[in-house]
C-alpha cells in the first residue's frame, strides 16, 4: 500500500536521523578483536562442517591439516574394529533411548505448507523459521518436527538429521502420523549417511557406536569404532544379517592418523582404493571416489572399481572427485582448492577425469547431486540468491526451485542424502 | 588444531598472515561505528556485540572473496542485518532480552526534544526488524533508496514504503506540540 509523502516529512527524517545519532554518540567501544573473531568463526565452520560432513565443506577442511601430513607420515593407525566382531541384527521396532538421553525437538507450531510440486527425482529440504519442509522425489511435502540439514523417507519413518547452535549433532528417527513425532533420538558425532537406495541411513554416536538404521527393520549396530575415526560413506541394502547388506566406509577425522577403511566380508582394514585417505562416495557397485594426497593447495584423488583386484577408473589431481552418477559413467568434480565457504564450481567428469561440463557461479555450491545418469542437482548461490538447478551433461541448466534471498552462509535449500 | 604447525608451508602462512592483517586493519578503522549500527538494528547492547561478532567471524570466512575492498561495508552490513533478522526469528533471543540495555554513557538528549526523542525511539524499536533496517540503514547510515535496497535485497518502492509507514507512525504518535519546528520556535 502505497502512502501519501507528507509535507512534513523531510523534517521527520531529518529528525529521525539524529535521534539515531543521538541514541549512539556515545558508543565508542571496540571489544572484538581478531582471536574473539576467529573463535566465532571457527565455531561456525565447525557447526557448517558438521551440517555437511562428508559434503563440499569436508572437502574444503581437507586442506587444512596439510603441514602435519607432511611431517607425520607414519602416524599410528591403531585397530579400529575387532576382525572378528560381526555386526549384531537385533531389530528394534521401538529403539530404546538408552544410546543416549536427549531430549527431542518440540514440534513448532504448523506453518501453512507449500504447494505440492513437481516430480523432481531428488529430495530437499525448505528451511523455515524453526522446522523444515520435506519435498520429496515424487512431489509431495511434509512438514518435519525441526529444522534439518538432511533426511531420508525409509520405509516407514523419516530420518533427519540436524545440529544445534553448538554444533551438536543430533539424529531424529520420525514417525508417521499427525503430527510427526520422534520417536527416538540420537545424539551424534558424524552427520547422516544415506545409502545409494536411501532406504538406510548410518552414523556414529557420540558414545563411538556405528549404527545403521532401516526402515522395515529398525536399528542395527556395528559395534563401537574408534573415537577418531568417522563415517565417510554407506552401501548396502540394509540387511546387516548379510555381511555386505550394511557396508560403512570409515575415515580418520584427521587423516594424518591413518588411511580410509571400509567394513566387508574381507574384514574392516581393508582399503577402499590404494592409498585412499577419504572416501567422498560409494556407488551400490564397487565404485568409490576418493581423496589420496593433499598438497598446500591441491588434492589428488580419483574413482576407484574395487571389483575383483581393483584399478583404477582415472586418477587426478585436477579436480577433488565427489558423487558418482548412477551408472558409474560420470562423476561430480570440484576445483582441487576450495575456500572456507565451500566451492564455486563445479564440473561434471567422464570415466577418464576429463570435463564434459561445468558451471561457475558467484558465490557458492552449497550442494549437489545426481538427478539421472545425466543431471545434476546442485543448491547455489549465484546473483544473491539461492537456487536449486538441475545441470546436464550437455550443459544446459534449468531452475528446478526458484530463488530465495538471503546471505551465502545461509542456503533455504538442502539437497538429501548429501552425506 | 594442526593450522599453526611449525612446518606450514610458507606460501600458505604468508597468504593467512595477509588475510588476518587486514581484517584487523579493517577490525580497527571500523568497529565502533558497526558497533553503532549493530546496537540501532537490534536495540540492545549485549545482541549488538553478539550480532556484531557472528558478523564479523562470517566476514572473516568470506574475506578473500570479498575482492572489492571499498564494499566490505556493505557486505557486513547484509550480513547484520539477516543475523539480526535470524535471531529476531528465534524466539529464545527476544526473551532473553526483554530489557533494553542502553549503551554506556547514556545517550545525549537536548533538553527541549525529550519527549520528541523518546518518541521517536520508541516507534523505531516497535519497528519489525526488517522495518527497523530499513529506518536505520536510511536515516542513521544516509544510505540512498537504492542503496538500502541493494543491501536489504528488496525493491526501492519496499524502501520508500517502510520509511513511508515509520514516519506515518511518528506522525500519529509524537504529540502535536513536539512535533519537528514548533519545539525549535518556542
Amino acid at each position: 500500500m502505497k502512502t501519501p509523502e507528507h509535507p512534513d516529512d523531510p523534517h521527520w527524517e531529518s529528525e529521525m536521523g539524529d535521534e539515531l545519532e543521538r541514541r549512539v554518540r556515545d558508543l565508542h567501544e571496540a571489544t572484538l578483536d581478531l582471536g574473539s573473531v576467529k573463535d566465532r568463526a571457527r565455531t561456525i565452520r565447525t557447526k557448517r562442517r558438521a551440517a555437511v560432513a562428508g559434503g563440499l565443506l569436508a572437502a574444503a577442511a581437507v586442506i587444512v591439516p596439510v603441514a602435519v601430513l607432511a611431517t607425520s607420515p607414519d602416524a599410528d593407525r591403531g585397530t579400529v574394529i575387532d576382525p572378528a566382531q560381526t555386526p549384531s541384527q537385533e531389530p528394534t521396532p521401538e529403539p530404546s533411548p538408552t544410546i543416549t538421553d536427549p531430549v527431542p525437538p518440540e514440534p513448532p507450531e504448523p506453518s501453512e505448507l507449500p504447494a505440492p510440486g513437481p516430480a523432481l527425482g531428488f529430495a530437499y529440504l525448505e528451511q523455515l523459521d524453526e522446522a523444515s519442509v520435506l519435498h520429496t522425489a515424487d512431489g509431495s511435502v511434509v512438514e518435519l518436527p525441526a529444522r534439518y540439514d538432511d533426511a531420508a523417507v525409509l520405509a516407514g519413518p523419516i530420518v533427519g538429521y540436524r545440529a544445534d547452535d553448538e554444533g551438536n549433532g543430533f539424529v531424529d528417527v520420525i514417525d508417521g502420523g499427525s503430527p510427526l513425532t520422534v520417536s527416538t533420538t540420537y545424539a551424534v558425532r558424524s552427520a547422516m549417511s544415506t545409502t545409494p537406495d536411501g532406504r538406510t541411513v548410518a552414523f556414529v554416536t557420540v558414545d563411538d557406536e556405528l549404527i545403521f538404521y532401516t526402515g522395515g527393520i529398525g536399528e542395527q549396530s556395528f559395534g563401537e569404532v574408534d573415537p577418531a575415526v568417522t563415517l565417510g560413506a554407506a552401501i548396502g541394502d540394509g540387511d546387516c544379517v548379510l555381511e555386505t547388506g550394511c557396508h560403512p566406509f570409515l575415515e580418520y577425522s584427521d587423516f594424518t592418523e591413518g588411511d580410509a577403511f571400509e567394513i566387508n566380508y574381507e574384514g574392516p582394514q581393508t582399503a577402499p582404493a590404494p592409498g585412499a585417505l577419504r572416501v567422498n562416495d560409494a556407488a551400490d557397485g564397487f565404485l568409490v571416489s576418493v581423496i589420496t594426497q593433499v598438497t598446500d593447495d591441491s588434492t589428488c584423488g580419483g574413482l576407484y572399481d574395487r571389483e575383483g583386484g581393483g584399478r583404477w577408473v582415472f586418477e587426478t589431481c585436477d579436480h577433488q572427485v565427489h558423487a558418482i552418477s548412477p551408472s558409474g559413467a560420470h562423476t561430480i568434480g570440484f576445483d582441487t582448492y576450495v575456500d572456507g565457504l565451500g566451492p564455486r564450481s563445479f564440473y561434471l567428469l567422464d570415466t577418464e577425469g576429463a570435463v564434459v561440463a561445468s558451471r561457475t557461479v558467484d558465490g557458492v555450491v552449497a550442494d549437489i547431486a545426481w538427478i539421472d545418469d545425466t543431471h545434476a542437482a546442485a543448491t547455489v548461490y549465484d546473483d544473491r540468491s539461492w537456487s536449486i538447478i538441475s545441470f546436464g551433461l550437455d550443459g544446459t541448466e534449468e531452475v528446478l526451485v526458484e530463488g530465495a534471498a538471503g546471505d551465502e552462509l545461509s542456503p533455504p535449500y538442502r539437497i538429501t542424502g548429501q552425506s | 588444531m594442526q593450522m599453526h604447525h611449525p612446518a606450514a608451508p610458507a606460501a600458505r602462512r604468508t597468504k593467512a598472515e595477509r588475510r588476518d592483517a587486514e581484517f584487523t586493519a579493517y577490525l580497527h578503522a571500523r568497529q565502533p561505528s558497526l558497533l553503532r549500527t549493530a546496537y540501532l538494528l537490534t536495540g540492545d547492547r549485549q545482541t549488538a556485540e553478539d550480532v556484531l561478532q557472528t558478523s564479523l567471524a562470517k566476514l572473516y570466512l568470506a574475506w578473500d572473496r570479498v575482492r572489492d575492498r571499498d564494499s566490505v561495508d556493505a557486505y557486513l552490513r547484509r550480513i547484520m542485518v539477516n543475523e539480526n533478522n535470524s535471531l529476531w526469528r528465534r524466539g529464545w533471543k527476544r526473551r532473553e532480552h526483554v530489557t533494553e540495555v542502553l549503551p554506556e554513557g547514556a545517550p545525549h538528549h537536548d533538553e527541549y526534544d525529550e519527549g520528541r526523542s523518546a518518541a521517536l525511539w520508541d516507534v523505531v524499536r516497535s519497528l519489525p526488524p526488517k522495518a527497523r533496517a530499513v529506518v536505520v540503514l536510511r536515516y542513521y547510515e544516509q544510505l540512498s533508496e537504492a542503496e538500502t535496497a541493494d543491501v536489504l535485497g528488496i525493491s526501492v518502492g519496499t524502501v520508500k514504503s517502510q520509511c513511508s509507514r515509520a514516519i506515518g507512525s511518528l506522525r500519529e504518535r509524537v504529540p502535536a506540540d513536539l512535533h519537528p519546528g514548533r519545539g525549535e520556535d518556542s
